[in-house]
């Protein structure tokens, strides 16, 4: 069941007020007509406060009414499967998959944990009536971007994220930026395999071993045999910068970690003043692969400046083009390098090793309901219809009725005890 | 038989109905009529006093015993009964269930039923909104059904003038007989009292039913009300609790003054509750009375 208007429940507040009402207010004299009053002297201090609940059925009746009323107006829908599936095609939903090293792991006995985490993706890109599905092995990178991008979707929203959940993938600190009112759901992708430690790239063996220590994961990583290294970037200058960018690709070589790259994820750096930089940035496109995304992604975390990125076909394959204006021989220019070297690497990174996951009550402090108090004008119920809290105003208006049976037995059985009340009966004679 | 409740008799809406059922309640009792009558017949002689009427010496016993004997007779003609009926806007009380008024009313209807039976005469007086009315005492069956036809019109309202109802009853009673007067008394209390001290001074019989609901003998109140008057409409706050045994005691010290008075003045005196069985509480009533020696009887003599 959710709450469509859950700042109703403020209104709960007000339960105080029959009580302090009854409390605080003076009792109400009633009165009665008697044969004489030659035996009766007149009270002093009348009507005083009351100092205690009188009438608690009475009180919990009015109170229980005020809590049913302010349950009908915080909107409460029970979510069936229909309605829910209704529900859901009123929502935005971001879904960021985790793609790193640690998903190739079995999910099943014929699915990795990425298949299954497309297929739940798609699953759930389906059910929403707009939705963005963002590939990515740095998870809390992407999620930003997700969180911007369900902003401008102006209707009640939900971010998804859908990984194994190892233990530094991901924390709170990183939804900080997401806005209130978009629900957050982590969506846990079980694995029933280790990582596999060993890969072969090129013909060059890389195996990555961790050992848990604490609280904290060690990763150690033995190459053989003859890898592949720094032939995958392609500096692209004018002739005259040829030696500061051969310098330059040594000195990337040297500072990078001396690890095996993957071939198969072309890169290409253009400078300035290479010749064709005008056709080729013409060429290119935004068709970019995940891979890509997060070499971007990691550029834009180090503040590595570029002037455009975009894909070009080369001989058949993507290549990521990656524009600079900085000139070869400078330090921007070395930390590109750099970083490009290091995102082509095929090793997997300490995390993606770490054997520990993220507790599920950590998760669970993460998630939240998506609100439909958005700050558009767009009102969530339109798409979802009523919500289930005129059942509620029925009860509502049974307890208002049992509050005027009460009462009025209540009165009655005063005037049982005594005589009846001026109003009620006229005079005998 | 078992005594009906007042709530039963009270629901009966023929009043002669009801009085002949409270009667024929009485009459299971198996008591003989409280009601004597009196008589030209000899009774007694007794000792001449100072004051006595010459007419009454038994002249041939003073030529006799040379001793003055006074003849002592009883009453032929037939006993008067007036019945006196407190018609103020108290008696209205309860106003849920069987008030003190109905319940004078099948009172009164009863006794005038049996009074009527047994041959004397009965009449009322009452007041009828500000006008005093009277119906004359008078015997049979025509004049019963007149009188309790009268009685059953009769409503509470306004205040009782107790002692110019007692006055001028009393004085219109063209002889002397009993004088029953039906009232809670919530009226000027020593006024009322002087004023049938003197009617039983003429030489009536006086007999004061008082009737009250058991919610006065008890206030029935516990928490802030306010109370009004039914007579002045007058509105006093009150907390139920504080003062109920105030009113306690003031009510008993009223009963008490009133039962006191009453005794002193040889007067007979019930208090009637409205929950009390209206023929239990006449029977009570006529019991004490048939149980006293009758002052007539023991007075001076008394004819017509």
């Amino acid at each position: 069941m959710i709450w469509l208007n859950p700042w109703a429940w403020v209104g709960a507040a007000t339960i105080v007020l029959p009580i302090l009402i009854h409390l605080l207010g003076r009792g109400h004299a009633r009165a009665f007509r008697f044969p004489t009053l030659r035996f009766l002297a007149a009270s002093r201090l009348l009507p005083t406060r009351r100092t205690r609940i009188h009438d608690r059925v009475l009180l919990a009746v009015r109170c229980a009414a005020i809590l049913l009323a302010t349950a009908a107006l915080a909107r409460p829908l029970i979510l069936i499967r229909q309605r829910k599936q209704s529900f859901d095609r009123g929502l935005a939903r971001a879904i960021v998959v985790d793609t790193s090293a640690s998903m190739t792991r079995l999910a099943s006995a014929s699915s990795t944990a990425l298949d299954s985490a497309r297929r739940d993706a798609h699953a759930l890109a389906t059910d929403a009536a707009a939705s963005v599905i963002i590939e990515s092995a740095h998870p809390s990178r992407a999620v930003n971007e997700a969180n911007q991008w369900l902003i401008r979707q102006g209707r009640r929203a939900e971010l998804v994220v859908i990984s194994d959940f190892q233990r530094s993938s991901i924390d709170s600190g990183d939804f900080a930026p997401v806005a209130k009112f978009i629900g957050i759901t982590l969506h846990r992708i079980p694995t029933i395999s280790p990582l596999d430690t060993r890969a072969m790239i090129d013909g060059a063996s890389i195996e990555a071993h961790s050992t848990v220590v604490g609280d904290r994961t060690d990763a150690e990583w033995t190459v053989t045999g003859p890898a592949a290294t720094n032939n995958a970037v392609v500096l692209l200058g004018a002739d005259a910068d040829r030696d500061a960018m051969r310098a330059l690709g040594d000195a990337a070589g040297t500072i990078a970690l001396p690890l095996p790259i993957d071939t198969t994820r072309k890169i290409a750096i253009i400078f300035a003043k290479y010749f064709d930089n005008a056709r080729l940035k013409s060429q290119v496109t935004s068709s970019f692969a995940s891979w890509m995304v997060d070499l971007l992604g990691t550029l834009r975390v180090d503040s590595i400046p570029l002037s455009m990125a975009g894909v070009a076909n080369v001989e058949g394959r993507p290549r990521l083009m990656l524009f600079t204006e900085d000139a070869p021989s400078s330090f921007g220019a070395a930390r590109l390098v750099v970083a490009t070297n290091r995102a082509t690497s095929t090793a997997p990174s300490a995390g993606e090793l770490d054997p520990v996951t993220i507790s599920d009550a950590t998760l669970a402090a993460i998630r939240r309901v998506a609100s439909g108090d958005i700050p558009t004008q767009h009102n969530p119920a339109d798409n979802n219809g009523p919500s289930d809290g005129r059942w509620i105003w029925v009860a509502v208006l049974v307890l208002l009725g049992v509050e005027a049976v009460v009462r009025s037995r209540k009165r009655g059985s005063e005037n049982g005890v005594t005589s009846s009340v001026i109003s009620e009966q006229p005079h005998a004679g | 038989m078992s005594s009906l409740s007042p709530t039963v008799v009270a629901a009966i809406d023929d009043l002669e109905l009801a009085a002949r059922i409270v009667v024929e309640g009485l009459r299971t009792g198996g008591h003989r009529s409280p009601f004597h009558g009196f008589s030209t017949e000899f009774r007694q002689h007794r000792p001449y006093r100072l004051g006595d009427d010459l007419k009454y010496l038994d002249w041939k016993l003073y030529a006799r015993s040379d001793r003055l004997y006074t003849r002592q007779f009883r009453e032929t003609t037939n006993l008067s009964v007036l019945l006196v009926l407190d018609t103020s806007a108290s008696m209205a009380y309860p106003e849920n269930g069987v008030t003190k008024f109905r319940y004078a009313q099948i009172a009164a209807a009863a006794l005038a039923y049996l009074v009527s039976e047994q041959g004397h005469a009965v009449g009322l007086m009452t007041m009828d909104g500000e006008k005093l009315s009277y119906v004359p005492a008078r015997g049979g069956r025509v004049h019963l059904r007149s009188l309790i036809a009268r009685i059953d019109r009769l409503a509470p309202a306004g205040v009782w003038d107790a002692p110019r109802v007692l006055a001028r009853g009393a004085q219109l009673l063209e002889r002397r007989g009993i004088v029953i007067v039906l009232s809670d008394f919530y009226d000027a209390e020593d006024e009322t009292r002087r004023a049938i001290r003197r009617v039983a001074g003429r030489g009536h019989d006086v007999a004061m039913l008082q009737l009250l609901s058991r919610d006065e003998l008890a206030l029935p109140f516990a928490e802030h009300v306010e109370v009004q008057d039914l007579e002045s409409g007058d509105i006093r706050l009150i907390d139920g609790a504080a003062v109920a045994s105030a009113y306690r005691v003031a009510i008993t010290a009223f009963l008490e003054r009133c039962r006191g008075s009453a005794f002193r003045d040889g007067i007979d005196y019930s208090l009637i509750t409205t929950d009390t069985p209206p023929e239990t509480a006449l029977r009570e009533y006529l019991l004490k009375r048939a149980k006293r020696p009758s002052p007539r009887a023991t007075a001076s003599p008394a004819r017509k």
